[in-house]
């Protein structure tokens, strides 16, 4: 019995020492660094736009004068980026974009997390049919590629939100987290300590949540930092071909799509919000490429 | 110079250019055709070279169940009806017809000028027109243009709103004897010549109604091309010339019409070289402007016209002088300026500057930016309570300026105004159908040169897009008073108090009209735009 007990409470995830080293592993990471600073400059203007739009004096994204339609960058005016085609603050545009693109990427990779996470934690920990029908499932879901399901979806809805677009990504991009934590379940579940806690008696649910999830999770986890990036760009794509947000929604991807006839005439059209999505998603490529390194995905084997 | 210009060039698109033309000169050797391949004049064009003119889609290639700017285009190549318009003034001048009159405007006397065959050398005569129009009227064919013969007597006969046709052919067609046709009218109509220059008045030959499905994918006309190949929704529609066209001669070898799914995409192929003639999206002009300062071609007058309608049934939007708030808050010049390059012109009356009759000062200040005159009235008038909105049609660009009137307007009244979308098969169902319920940016080309044009569907009270559900019995009579005139003097004064009347209720908000701008190619440039006849390429000369 105390052998059981022993075994059972040698669960890895309680090792304090072992995420020490992670975070010590990550904070000497200039690439950790780099996509932190990043990222969190995203959030803060998602969250809190006005403090960094307003830095040069036209804080107001819809504030438009047409006569200064698509000029360019004049510092002094107050309009480092130019001006917008109906002759808005390009800058403060830009901020305002971030919102829907970071928060895009942030609920796509949430949901898909989750809906990842338990999937796989179902078909991976109880096997049988349960394992054949979500894994079925998730090979005809995974067989459809992103961007074409999206298309064909997003065209047969006519108002389309930020909402609408997170959901059908979400609907389209799980099969590769279930996947991934369907394997490590399954390979966990086979180890001593989840047996030991089955011939404990323990509920299914709390075998589940307090010994195979934080054991599994890791990779999942990893995955999700790598994918926010690409979700960014899957939505700034969908929106420039015509099919994510609409106007007036700000975004980048709508901005670029807007200003397509004008790159040769405007080229800070093209600059100012591409840069912008390339910084994002290159914040949290690196933030991700970060945690992977650190080796967060293996800490089950550690 | 020999059909086979191999020798000028070793592209591979003159290789296939020599093969389309080998082609032709083949076919007309198949067919026993006399008419030999004629070699080029001095200038160096080549009169057996084929012109790719891009379009989109067409509705259908049969004359009565054609509708939009792109079947018309097809169909007025291939078939040619009695009239056609005249390039300058746009005044209907007779093709097929030796005359038309009448003394009331309710009975036409139309006389067929001898000679015309149809591509299947079927010959051209007053049953041909009379064949076409009652089987367009024909409730059975169900072709879309069928209630435009609803002013002739006897078509509620053939096609009853209710109940069983009683009649096969309209009792108002008569044919007189083989070369005339009289023409009863239930109203007058001062303006039936022009209708008699649409694509559904256009002849059908006998050869139609025998074998009706063929006809729709190869039709037979009488035009200066005739289809080489059936079409059956590929991406084109391939013609040549028809030797023995009566209306005069066709300096090219045919018309292959290359279908695109936009105008964009048809520009892009054109910069590939694959078309001769593009039609141009207002965003595209600048670089077309630029990359060919030579090739970019405009209609000589503005042939298209931008509005907003109205939804006239909602609560503001039922008062004038908040329609009229709306549309005074609206800097058109501006947005001209800084979002079509400077390439329209602010709309000053209700119909299209082609139109015989337009007037250059007819709106007034109703038309004219003035934003604080426009919040008194708006406040006045006890303004619109909640958020406004307009609605764009998807993939036509216009949301670009829609969004421009948005951010004025939100400024001239301190309301949110946000910019929605229709899909465009959706719209005029949306609008009719009273699903859409907001201010629409629309836009209209001219179909004939005539104001009846423009005020009979968009504005009288039983008009087929009258998306602002403009309902004013003293403008329906003035039209009906119009069309019963003799003289055009006296049309025209009586369009122009109809007209006076939409200004005074400012039924939809006026915009700004446009030329049509295209770009062609090198081999091509001859070509100038014929806003009337849009499908008539005949005078262009190819050098290859």
């Amino acid at each position: 019995m105390s052998d059981v007990a022993l075994l059972a409470d040698a669960s890895p995830h309680r090792s304090s020492a072992r995420g020490g080293r992670l975070a010590r592993r990550l904070l000497h990471d200039p690439e950790f660094w780099i996509g932190a600073v990043i990222v969190a400059f995203f959030v803060l203007i998602t969250v809190w736009p006005s403090s960094i739009a307003g830095i040069f004096g036209h804080g107001d994204p819809r504030e438009c004068d047409l006569r200064f339609s698509r000029l360019g960058p004049d510092a002094n005016a107050g309009h480092p980026f130019g001006y917008t085609i109906q002759g808005c603050d390009l800058y403060a545009s830009v901020v305002y974009g971030a919102a829907n693109s970071i928060t895009v990427g942030a609920v796509v990779t949430a949901g898909t997390a989750i809906i990842a996470i338990a999937l796989g934690l179902f078909a991976g920990y109880f096997g049988g049919w349960v394992d054949t029908v979500l894994s079925r499932i998730s090979e005809i879901m995974v067989s459809v590629p992103l961007l074409l399901g999206a298309v064909l979806v997003l065209n047969s809805i006519e108002t389309r939100s930020v909402w609408a677009v997170s959901l059908v990504l979400i609907a389209f991009s799980w099969p590769t987290a279930m996947r991934v934590m369907r394997t490590s379940t399954i390979s966990v579940r086979a180890r001593s300590f989840v047996t030991a806690s089955l011939s404990l008696g323990l509920p299914t649910w709390r075998i589940l949540v307090s010994h195979v999830v934080p054991n599994t999770i890791g990779p999942v986890l990893v995955l999700a930092t790598l994918q926010v990036g690409a979700v960014i760009s899957t939505e700034a794509t969908l929106t420039y071909l015509g099919i994510g947000l609409q106007a007036p929604a700000l975004s980048w991807g709508l901005q670029l799509s807007q200003a397509e006839p004008y790159f040769s005439s405007a080229p800070h059209l093209l600059y100012f919000p591409a840069g912008a999505l390339t910084l994002a998603v290159a914040g949290f490529v690196l933030l991700g490429e970060s945690v992977r390194k650190s080796g967060f995905h293996s800490s089950n084997a550690a | 110079m020999s059909p086979f210009p191999l020798s000028s060039g070793h592209s591979r698109r003159e290789f296939r250019r020599a093969l389309t033309a080998g082609a032709v000169v083949g076919a007309l050797i198949l067919s026993g055709c006399a008419a030999a391949a004629q070699p080029s004049v001095d200038d160096g064009s080549n009169s057996d070279a084929i012109l790719r003119v891009g379009i989109q889609k067409p509705t259908s290639l049969i004359p009565g169940n054609s509708s939009g700017l792109f079947a018309n285009t097809v169909v007025d190549a291939l078939f040619d009806g009695l009239v056609d318009f005249d390039p300058q003034t746009g005044e209907p001048r007779n093709l097929v017809a030796a005359s038309i009159e009448s003394d009331d405007q309710a009975t036409w006397r139309i006389e067929i000028e001898e000679g015309w065959t149809f591509h299947n050398g079927e010959p051209v005569n007053a049953e041909s027109f009379a064949r076409a129009w009652n089987a367009a009227a024909d409730p059975d064919n169900a072709w879309v243009q069928g209630d435009q013969f609803s002013n002739i007597v006897g078509y509620d006969e053939v096609a009853p709103a209710e109940g069983e046709p009683t009649a096969e052919v309209m009792s108002g067609v008569v044919v007189d004897g083989s070369m005339t046709l009289t023409v009863t009218l239930k109203r007058p109509n001062s303006q039936f010549p022009y209708l008699l220059g649409r694509p559904y008045y256009a002849p059908i030959p006998e050869a139609a109604l025998e074998d009706l499905e063929s006809f729709a994918t190869k039709p037979i006309g009488n035009g200066p091309y005739m289809m080489t190949e059936p079409w059956t929704g590929g991406d084109e529609i391939r013609t040549a010339t028809y030797p023995d066209y009566a209306g005069g001669d066709v300096l090219n070898g045919g018309v292959t019409f290359r279908v695109y799914t936009g105008n964009d995409v048809a520009y892009t192929d054109y910069q590939a070289g694959e078309v001769d003639i593009a039609t141009l999206n207002s965003a595209d002009v600048p670089e077309a402007n630029a990359a060919y300062p030579e090739l970019v071609r405009r209609a000589t007058k503005d042939d298209w016209r931008n509005y907003l309608s109205l939804p006239t049934y909602l609560d503001g939007f039922d008062d004038p002088d908040i329609r009229r708030a709306l549309s005074m808050a609206i800097d058109r010049q501006t947005i001209i300026d800084s979002l079509l390059n400077g390439e329209a012109h602010v709309a000053t009356d209700y119909d299209i500057p082609v139109s015989v009759g337009y007037r250059d000062d007819a709106c007034g200040e109703n038309c004219t930016y003035d934003p604080e005159a426009a919040r008194a009235l708006w406040d006045a008038a006890g303004g619109i309570d909640g958020a406004l909105a307009i609605t764009s049609v998807t993939g036509t660009g216009r949301e670009v300026w829609a969004e421009a009137i948005a951010n004025q307007w939100a400024e001239a009244f301190d309301v949110e105004v946000t910019v929605e979308q229709v899909a465009s098969e959706n719209t005029w169902s949306g609008i009719l159908g009273k699903q859409v319920q907001t201010p629409v940016a629309l836009g209209a080309p001219s179909n004939y040169p005539s104001p009846l044009d423009t005020l009979g569907p968009s504005y009288s009270s039983n008009g087929s897009v009258n998306g602002s559900f403009y309902n004013n019995p003293e403008f329906d009579g003035l039209l009906e008073e119009a069309a019963a005139a003799p003289g055009l003097d006296q049309q025209l004064e009586l369009y122009a108090q109809a007209k006076d009347l939409l200004i005074d209720d400012t039924v939809s908000i006026l915009l700004w009209t446009y030329a049509s701008t295209f770009v062609v190619s090198e081999r091509a440039s001859s070509w100038i735009p014929n806003t009337f006849n849009r499908g008539d390429f005949t005078d262009v000369t190819i050098t290859d």
